[in-house]
């Protein structure tokens, strides 16, 4: 089975100091690191098949992700770099995959992490599905292969929408799935019957093939052995290149979505206060504060 | 001038030095390896006079002088640098600070069971105020009779063994050093709010009990402020220098036990054909360690005849202190180094007395403090006053 | 001159940094109390490869090169001592006699499971009588058809009570002695006669399991010769030679981990109202740390691309091992002062790094025999020749 994983390297946040008084983030060391939560992905899908193709978009830092990622045993790395895509937002990084995807010979999963971070929007995934038309399952634990599906355990963010609460009993018809229509069957990339709830865990299946975004920490990310780690960084071409135009794509088609207009810092977080007093006095200061938001 | 020590010095240097080598070198080994302090040797130790040595005899001591005084912890520290260091804190900071400052009636009250086999600890130190004991934390506030205590004291030695603490808190936070008082504590029920934490499992010194306090509201009667109220920091001053003097004899003794063994060591063992002692490199660590003992020596004998004498002595006491720790600590390594693989076993007591020497330079005032003491009385008589 | 370290080597230290972190750190408490490693991770570390880091690819290693293998060393002693002599001693000194001087048939029967760390191995040179002077050793190999009789005792081996096969130096010829007539045997552990004895309580690298090996008419087929017959102590010496470097890349890492440390250390701590960090005293204590690592960490590199290089490098080697040794102490020191009470404390792991150090100036050579060493090459170069 073919899987694509896709990488992210980022700054590495044991360099920076954040002073909130000059709201200013100092790098006091430019390190790249891989994604923390991309390694989970490479797990992921090492685990489940020995071909396994890591991809990536941008320079040098990129690069090496990919290199670390041939070292820790994917079969095949590919690098997209072009300066056309400095400044690559989430929907230009989804052009891109997209003309990938069947550039390559034929993929049956896309892993990526569920959290980059950085800044951590969470688009990619869906995006990415919806370019390609394949379904996406969202903070993958596990992940199981079945013929043409896959099964994944996921723990859903807290920002995800619940189905709906059920209607009272005389209304309810015979249950054939959720009311919430975000997890209703889809014509295309067949979803089966939605989210079974266990224990706040989501058992969710799809047909393949589908992009996956993986939890962070999911699993335990293997070192790469040292022999092959060697080999890998004494050789000079495990990462295969290509540029924009390779995959047919003008700078136009490379505009980002997203400007960015500056930085500010979210305001102090104010403690709460503490309510003393007996009970009674303590309930009704509470309820006090309820009735006033 | 004469170096020569007295016929009486002498006669005790005599009595130190049996007890050493009969009683203390039996159980030095035991007791760091158990980690257990010598209960039953500071018993023997009490029934010779040897803690209460320096209180007057009218309170039950032995009426030692300084210097004398030094012999005793040397030899002692020959064999066991944990004893030398109990009986030490035990006397030159705890018991000692009571005859200098204490009531008749404190003075009556304690001293004598401290001379003879109850032992005392000194409760400056807390997890903040280290080097800097003038940011201590623990207050002592006044309700009619009682004073009550409250905070912290953190590296208390003899804390688990003591049944006598004298403890520093403040009368004054905001005059820093200047608002220390004196308590003398005694270990009560748990009601009286002192509670004995835990023990420091520690490097070395293992044979030492060294412990946290804590003080919940801890009663202190009024008539056990030792000395004058917010008067605490002379207390300090003056038991730092005693102190100082002593932890000065114990590194002596420490270094002068580790030379011992490295001779014995490089004598008996035979490489390339002869002795090691017949190597160059060999001789030249036991050439550097004896002079370093030497100069050692001399500075201690020269400190306790300044305090001896009534002379100022402080700045002295620090020099022989700083000296005496690194004496220490380069003869314990140096001769480790000549036991080659052995020095590093448990089997041979040379590494423990290169781990209990380590705590030389911490403990009484780190290394950095006693430079900063002795530089600050340099500049002192030139005019300048330095600050920390 | 290219100072960067080749892309492999970059990528080498940031997985096995990496890995220390994750997998050692949190267990190096565990395995100075409970005085072993877990055999999983052993076997994980085995798994990725460093049980063979630097030997070539065809003979079973990673083909990480000496400068893979000091950057190994260094990065497991920054974490954990223990577990890095143990790999220290398998890979640097035991497994390398036979890479350097091993038959090819030895080698194939031998290496990759050595490379793989599915065999520990041990390097069996020391004994009662012979330790800096290793030409004295004792242990008779007799011939007797096609096996020789090792009898005698080996003393201080370094994985000794683990190790699956032992390289051997025994004497085969009394009449030319060690220097001439001695042989190295590879010795597999489950041999009749072969009795590895209790692991020895040592002050430190309690996680490295160390012993007396006892050879009682151990019968040791002849194809088990390493080497040439009469040429083992060449080889003994040479694969200690190569040894040498990355034990001076191991005390690298100890030292960078005690300035680590107190960076870390002089930023939270505050006395005398302010961090310690502003404290002149604190300033010029890490300025020397800093500069003494620099100098050893380039003294290494350089001597490790030497080696690589297939250039001269048994001076180098020596000023590596002193160097480093020497560097370490006085780093960890430091750092155990600049943490004052808590450096003491058995509940902070300052005193086990300065407990672990400690040998390194003792152990593969003291240092006063390599000072022997590098006096012995400097003088060569000027015609002098020197015995010890």
């Amino acid at each position: 089975m073919n899987i694509l994983v896709f990488l992210r390297p980022i700054l590495d946040p044991a360099g920076f100091i954040v002073n909130r008084k000059a709201q200013k983030v100092f790098v006091n060391r430019e390190n790249y690191i891989l994604n923390p939560t991309d390694k989970n992905a490479l797990e992921a899908a090492l685990r489940l098949s020995d071909t396994v193709t890591a991809v990536s978009i941008g320079d040098a830092p990129a690069e090496d992700a990919l290199r670390q990622a041939r070292a820790i045993g994917a079969s095949r790395a590919m690098l997209v770099r072009d300066a056309a895509l400095k400044s690559a937002d989430a929907s230009v990084m989804t052009t891109v995959l997209q003309r990938l995807v069947p550039h390559l010979d034929g993929a049956d999963l896309m892993l990526l992490g569920a959290e980059v971070v950085d800044a951590d929007l969470a688009q990619l995934g869906p995006r990415l599905a919806m370019a390609l038309g394949w379904p996406f399952i969202e903070g993958a634990q596990e992940i199981f292969v079945r013929g043409h599906g896959v099964h994944a355990i996921t723990r859903p963010r807290a920002s995800v929408r619940r189905p709906a609460p059920a209607p009272p009993f005389a209304d309810r018809k015979k249950a054939r799935g959720p009311e919430d229509p975000a997890l209703a069957p889809r014509t295309r990339g067949g979803w089966s019957a939605g989210a079974r709830q266990t224990d706040g865990f989501h058992q969710i299946e799809a047909d393949l093939p589908a992009v996956i975004s993986v939890a962070r920490d999911s699993n335990k990310p293997r070192y790469s052995p040292g022999a092959r780690l060697v080999n890998v960084y004494q050789a000079n071409d495990v990462v295969e290149i290509l540029t924009a135009a390779d995959l047919g794509l003008s700078e136009a088609d490379l505009a980002p979505l997203t400007e960015r207009h500056g930085e500010s810092f979210p305001p102090e977080r104010e403690l709460g206060k503490v309510a003393e007093g007996s009970l009674d006095e303590i309930a009704g200061r509470v309820m006090d504060v309820i009735r006033k938001r | 001038m004469d170096f020569s020590l007295t016929e009486e010095q002498l006669m005790f240097r005599g009595l130190f030095r049996d007890f050493a080598e009969n009683d203390v070198a039996k159980v030095a080994e035991h007791s760091d390896k158990a980690e257990q302090p010598p209960v039953e040797l500071l018993k023997k130790a009490a029934a010779q006079g040897f803690l209460g040595a320096t209180l007057p005899e009218q309170y039950g001591g032995a009426g030692l002088e300084a210097l004398t005084n030094t012999l005793l912890v040397e030899e002692i520290a020959k064999h066991c640098l944990s004893t030398a260091i109990t009986i030490t804190i035990h006397t030159a900071l705890a018991s000692m600070s009571i005859l200098d400052v204490g009531t008749e009636a404190q003075k009556q009250s304690y001293l004598p069971r401290l001379a003879s086999g109850e032992l005392a600890s000194f409760a400056l130190t807390e997890p903040d105020a280290g080097s800097d004991p003038g940011s201590l934390q623990t207050r002592a506030r006044r309700e009619n009779g009682t004073f009550y205590l409250d905070g912290v004291k953190s590296w208390v030695a003899n804390g688990g063994l003591a049944s006598v603490f004298v403890v520093f808190a403040s009368t004054d936070l905001s005059a820093r050093h200047r608002g220390l008082s004196a308590f003398i504590v005694e270990k009560g029920s748990p009601s009286v709010g002192v509670v004995v934490g835990h023990r420091e499992p520690t490097l070395g010194l293992r044979g030492v009990d060294i412990r946290t306090i804590y003080f919940e509201d801890g009663h202190v009667p009024a008539e056990n402020l030792l000395g004058a109220l917010n008067e605490g920091w002379p207390i300090v001053l003056r038991a730092f220098n005693r102190v100082r003097l002593c932890l000065a004899a114990a590194g002596l003794g420490a270094a002068e036990g580790a030379l011992a063994l490295g001779v014995k060591f490089a004598v008996e063992r035979k490489q390339f054909g002869v002795p090691i002692a017949e190597k160059q490199a060999i001789q030249n660590y036991i050439a550097d360690c004896s002079v370093e003992i030497e100069a050692l020596r001399h500075l201690i004998h020269y400190t306790a005849w300044l305090a001896d004498t009534g002379q100022s002595y402080g700045q002295q006491a620090s020099m022989a202190k700083y000296l005496g720790a690194r004496v220490a600590r380069d003869t314990a390594n140096k001769m480790l180094q000549v036991h080659g693989g052995y020095g590093f076993s448990d089997e041979f007591p040379i590494s423990r007395i290169y781990r209990d020497v380590r705590a030389l330079r911490l403990l009484g005032g780190t290394d950095e403090i006693q430079r900063y003491a002795v530089a600050r009385g340099v500049f002192d008589e030139v005019g300048l006053k330095i600050q920390p | 001159m290219d100072f960067t370290f080749s892309p492999e080597h970059i990528a080498l230290r940031r997985m096995i940094h990496e890995f220390c972190e994750e997998e050692l750190r949190p267990r190096a408490r565990q395995v100075d109390r409970e005085s072993r490693q877990d055999p999983q991770v052993l076997r994980w570390m085995g798994e990725l490869g460093f049980f063979g880091l630097p030997f070539s690819q065809e003979d079973g290693g990673a083909g990480a090169g000496e400068t893979g293998y000091c950057i190994l060393m260094e990065e497991l002693n920054r974490v954990c001592p223990s577990t890095a002599t143990i790999i220290g001693a398998h890979t640097g000194i035991a497994s390398m006699s036979l890479y350097l001087d091993g038959s090819p048939d030895l080698k194939q029967r031998y290496l990759p499971d050595l490379c793989s760390g599915k065999k520990i191995a041990a390097f069996g040179l020391t004994e009662p009588n012979a330790g800096s002077d290793a030409a004295g050793i004792q242990l008779r190999a007799t011939l007797e058809g096609d096996s020789y009789y090792l009898d005698g005792q080996k003393m201080w081996i370094t994985n000794g009570p683990i190790a699956d096969v032992i390289m051997v130096l025994a004497v085969t010829d009394p009449a030319l002695g060690a220097r001439g007539g001695a042989t190295v045997f590879v010795v597999e552990k489950e041999w009749d006669g072969l009795r590895p004895g209790k692991p020895e309580h040592k002050m430190g690298l309690h996680g490295s399991p160390t012993s007396l090996i006892t050879f009682d008419e151990v019968r040791v087929p002849k194809e088990n010769v390493l080497g040439q017959v009469g040429l083992g102590f060449v080889t003994f010496m040479k694969t200690l030679d190569i040894g040498r470097v990355s034990l001076g890349a191991a005390t690298l890492g100890g030292a960078q981990a005690a300035l680590e440390a107190s960076l870390r250390w002089v930023k939270a701590r505050s006395q005398f109202g302010r961090p310690i960090a502003n404290m002149q005293s604190i300033q010029f204590m890490l300025a020397d740390m800093a500069t003494e690592i620099e100098a050893l960490r380039s003294l290494v590199y350089r001597t490790a691309w030497l080696v690589d290089s297939g250039k001269p490098f048994i001076k180098e080697a020596g000023m590596c091992k002193l160097m480093g040794s020497e560097t370490a102490s006085r780093c960890i020191d430091r750092a155990l002062q600049i943490h004052g009470a808590l450096g003491y404390s058995r509940d902070f792991p300052l005193e086990r790094g300065w407990r672990d150090a400690r040998i390194a100036e003792i152990f593969e050579g003291t240092n006063e025999i390599q000072r022997i060493v590098i006096a012995s090459e400097l003088l060569q170069e000027i015609g002098v020749r020197i015995r010890p």
